[in-house]
């Protein structure tokens, strides 16, 4: 593979390398889990291994706690919710990308153009009317999601907010 | 990408995630935030949190 690289790669993979070693010596000073953590780290990161697959259980239940102690109340279903307004959230951003294109061309009848350009007729229904104060793209996949899965829509962006933050998204 | 197109794939996604189970779904993502990507820029006592 090697062979094959550039020399910007060769660079890359060697930057990686010496920071990786680096890290681990460093880290070999001050505590074993931080070892653990950087070597599943990687092996995630370049798609070798996954931690369960690495790393003892009792390591593995240390490295996570303090995710799992933050997050024990959210519930699988809310991690559902946020992800699927994650899953929509590009579709939503390009919709919203040709409707201001549309508004600011100022066509007579922007749903119909938006339609034409091949979207869909209830996503462009959200985006039209929704509340001109949250028109954004986050705003309208939390309701397309609500609708999906047929729950308040407060529900979902609660759920959203929680997990991905509210700021993350804001461009 | 066209929006017939990203359309097909967000959906795509969407059936995805609905066929997961949800406490995997949960251990994933712990495990997702637990062990994200190695950059250079990170220092030990980031990777500590």
């Amino acid at each position: 593979m090697l062979a094959s690289s550039s020399s910007e790669d060769i660079q890359a993979w060697a930057s990686k390398y010496a920071f990786l070693l680096s890290s681990l010596r460093q880290a070999r000073a001050r505590d074993q889990d931080v070892v653990w953590l950087l070597l599943a780290k990687w092996l995630k990161q370049e798609k070798l291994f996954t931690p369960e697959e690495i790393l003892p259980v009792g390591v593995l239940k240390r490295l996570t706690k303090n995710v799992r102690d933050r997050y024990r109340h959210l519930r699988p279903s809310q991690l559902l919710y946020a992800n699927l307004v994650e899953v929509w959230l590009p579709y939503f951003e390009a919709l919203f990308n040709e409707y201001r294109r549309s508004n600011n061309s100022r066509k007579k009848d922007t749903p119909a153009a938006l339609q034409e350009s091949g979207f869909d007729s209830h996503a462009v229904g959200i985006v039209t009317s929704i509340d001109r104060r949250r028109r954004e793209p986050t705003s309208a996949a939390v309701e397309w999601a609500s609708r999906r899965l047929d729950v308040d829509a407060s529900a979902v962006s609660n759920a959203h907010s929680l997990v991905f933050g509210t700021r993350r998204r804001r461009r | 990408m066209r929006p017939p197109e990203l359309f097909a794939k967000c959906k795509a996604e969407e059936e995805m995630l609905f066929d997961q189970d949800l406490g995997e779904q949960k251990n994933k993502w712990i495990i997702d935030l637990t062990f994200g990507p190695l950059l250079p820029a990170c220092s030990l006592k980031i990777l500590r949190r």
